[in-house]
């Protein structure tokens, strides 16, 4: 089973998420970026999904330290904000998904993410697709 | 200022004895406050230019045409002959213009063709040419400032090769989005000779000029002060929108989390019913159930504090 990290401020998608995503994948749930930081030490998920706007380290900011540590990870980006194409300008990540979404548009992108050969998929997000 | 030519001085001074002789030939503009004092003062100046035997020419718009023509008409009674013999010459400033412009400019070779030659022609015949026209004011009501100052630089340009008597009449009213003064200063320099509007030269003593002067100074200040409150007055009302703005993206923002989070847990709770997984969760049913409720509640948290915001706001 695919390895997934939810990382999400907000209890009630975090528990969401969990819940129906637990089904088809093995899913470790982080309320804290800085934990899912520290825990990529130790392990490497199959895919992220990350909330942009989080206390602590924001998901712009997490994703630059994953990249630091050269980890081939594809990064699906969920946000709740409207233009946050400056926020992730350069970034490398696989998809961004705008708040609030039908659980099956996670699971398309996912399954999609996933059946792909993980280490080289990610590119960098072009402008085109964060305006979206 | 020099004031010996009689185009130079103004609808109150000008009668028919005034020097048109004079060796220095200007080029003078006179801004007018009404188009009706601007078409009798025309007039009465063409009538002392013809007296003094200069050739005549105005290039105005219709009405302002028949206007001086009707009231030369009734003053000088060879009119027709004078007119014949191309010494008045009156010309439709709008059908000039349309001859003058090529792709929406005054044209240099059109300008030749259509008034370099009909000045040529006539200074052969006429020692003293005096010329009125208006096609800069035209050009200018028409928000085409630049047009109207290549068109003085036309003019200009002409006066070096032939010597004339030049006066462009302005209605000081289309200057009205000229805040800076930029364009107004231009015309200005355009020209030998500024005289200002009616109202000014109709004040015969020095003290009521100075009084005019001191007051138009005091409104010029007064409106400068003015454009800087508007101008401060619109960097603060675009703070407001961007304020107001970010506002509302942050609401965006905090109405969309709790909705993904109703939506995920009633898609779950949906799909436990589907799969006949619901009687034996009821625990995860109560937890779903629970948790949706708070994010309604969240919701509804946020539209009071919207609903207080805009109670508070003025």
């Amino acid at each position: 089973m695919k390895h997934i990290y939810i990382i999400e401020d907000d209890a009630g998608i975090l528990d969401g998420l969990t819940f129906l995503l637990s089904e088809n994948y093995h899913i470790t749930a982080i309320a804290d970026a800085r934990v899912a930081l520290e825990m990529l030490n130790a392990e490497t998920p199959d895919l992220i999904l990350v909330d942009l706007l989080m206390p602590f380290l924001n998901g712009a900011e997490f994703i630059k330290k994953v990249t630091q540590k050269r980890l081939n990870i594809p990064i699906l980006v969920m946000t709740a904000s409207v233009n946050v194409s400056a926020q992730l300008k350069g970034l490398k990540i696989a998809g961004l998904i705008h708040k609030p979404f039908e659980i099956e548009e996670i699971e398309t992108r996912i399954d999609t993410l996933l059946n792909k050969s993980t280490a080289n998929e990610t590119t960098v997000l072009k402008e085109s697709l964060i305006s979206q | 200022m020099q004031q010996n030519s009689m185009i130079m001085l103004p609808d109150c001074c000008a009668h028919e004895n005034d020097d048109l002789t004079s060796s220095s030939y200007n080029h003078s503009v006179q801004f007018y406050e009404d188009s009706n004092h601007m078409t009798s003062s025309i007039t009465t100046l063409s009538y002392a230019a013809l007296q003094k035997d200069f050739a005549v020419i105005i290039v105005a718009e219709t009405d302002f045409i028949k206007e001086v023509e009707a009231a030369l008409k009734s003053r000088i009674k060879n009119f027709a002959l004078l007119k014949k013999h191309g010494k008045i010459m009156l010309f439709d400033a709008f059908i000039m213009l349309n001859q003058l412009m090529v792709d929406g400019k005054p044209d240099h070779e059109r300008f030749k063709q259509h008034i370099v030659e009909v000045l040529q022609t006539t200074k052969t015949r006429y020692k003293n040419i005096w010329v009125y026209g208006e096609m800069v004011n035209i050009l200018l009501q028409h928000g085409d400032a630049a047009g109207a100052l290549k068109l003085e630089a036309l003019w200009n340009d002409l006066r070096k090769k032939i010597p004339f008597d030049l006066i462009c009449g302005y209605q000081i009213s289309n200057f009205k989005h000229d805040l800076e003064g930029e364009v107004f200063e231009a015309v200005c320099y355009q020209h030998s000779v500024v005289l200002p509007g009616e109202s000014f030269l109709k004040l015969t003593e020095q003290g009521a000029q100075y009084r005019n002067v001191a007051l138009l100074q005091q409104k010029n200040q007064a409106l400068a002060n003015e454009i800087v409150s508007q101008k401060e007055l619109e960097k603060l009302l675009t703070a407001i929108v961007e304020e107001k703005t970010q506002q509302i993206y942050n609401i965006s923002h905090e109405i969309k989390t709790p909705l993904t989070a109703i939506i995920l847990q009633v898609t779950a709770l949906l799909r436990m019913l589907d799969k006949g997984q619901s009687e034996d969760n009821n625990i995860i049913i109560y937890k779903l159930m629970a948790e949706i409720k708070f994010n309604t509640q969240r919701l509804n948290h946020l539209i009071n504090n919207l609903i207080n915001i805009k109670s508070r706001t003025p």
